[in-house]
């Protein structure tokens, strides 16, 4: 599902390799895998209420309070090397930061369908890397 | 054991951070909301602080300064983490005292190699990063 979000590259990775084998690199040998599916949890459980509160501030027209939910989602998601999601939301970001909150059909829904396609996608990573080791 | 205090509002940073840095030998103090940062390091005597800049209730920026003003704590050194990328808000938090500003997502290695520099550790990186 895509907004019309200007400058969405909706042919970015959605999960960043590079990053994750960053990360798989900070663990010791044997625990990166419990590892990332923590970090993975930790997120998952973080971003919902996050989300929750990025589409009131949207549709409330609360420029100051979108832009900060959407600053701290996109730093998450690329944190954890979510690549197209922290890119949608950083562009979402940059609407906030110019005053602009255009009204989206299923602001709501694609958001979570965003975070949840991220998400299962970075569980088959971790899983195929799992296996790979 | 050096000791390194994480300002951070993102839990999943905050793991990362910790763990990082655990693993690297260090001593880790966390600090979740701005409102609290200046008690902690006062309470913990951190050797230097990891800072984010959004952080709820008192930003990266206006922490920095805090310190900056506060005369025991000047010289402690402060890195600051941000997802802003913008050549103005790096200069301005270099400007306002951070030793270094990384970039999230930032390469863990590039950052306990910096660390171990400004505290004279063993394992520092090599001269210009």
């Amino acid at each position: 599902m895509v907004l019309p979000v200007p400058g969405l590259d909706p042919t970015l990775p959605i999960v960043d390799s590079t990053r994750l084998s960053e990360l798989v690199q900070m663990a010791t040998p044997g625990e990166s895998h419990g590892m990332l599916r923590e970090l993975l949890e930790m997120y998952r459980a973080e971003a919902m209420p996050h989300l929750g509160r990025l589409t009131a501030a949207w549709e409330a027209g609360d420029v100051k309070g979108a832009r900060s939910e959407a600053h701290y989602l996109a730093g998450s998601s690329a944190n954890l090397g979510l690549e197209r999601l922290a890119a949608g939301l950083r562009e979402l970001e940059a609407l906030a930061r110019d005053g602009k909150l255009p009204a989206y059909a299923n602001f709501a829904e694609t958001l979570e369908v965003w975070v949840t396609e991220a998400c299962g996608a970075y569980e088959k990573a971790v899983e195929e890397l799992a296996l790979s080791l | 054991m050096k000791t390194i205090l994480i300002a951070d509002d993102d839990p999943v940073m905050v793991k990362l951070l910790e763990f990082t840095l655990q693993r690297a030998g260090f001593g880790v103090l966390v600090c979740r909301e701005g409102l609290s940062v200046m008690a902690r390091v006062r309470e913990g005597r951190p050797d230097l602080i990891v800072l984010d800049v959004m952080l709820p209730g008192r930003s990266g920026l206006e922490l920095l300064r805090d310190c900056k003003d506060d005369a025991e704590l000047a010289k402690l050194p402060v890195v600051v983490v941000t997802s802003q990328g913008k050549n103005s808000t790096q200069d301005e938090l270099l400007a306002a005292g951070a030793l270094n500003v990384f970039t999230k997502p930032f390469s863990p290695t590039m950052l306990i190699a910096r660390l171990r520099e400004l505290l004279n550790e063993p394992g520092a990186a090599p001269k210009g990063i």
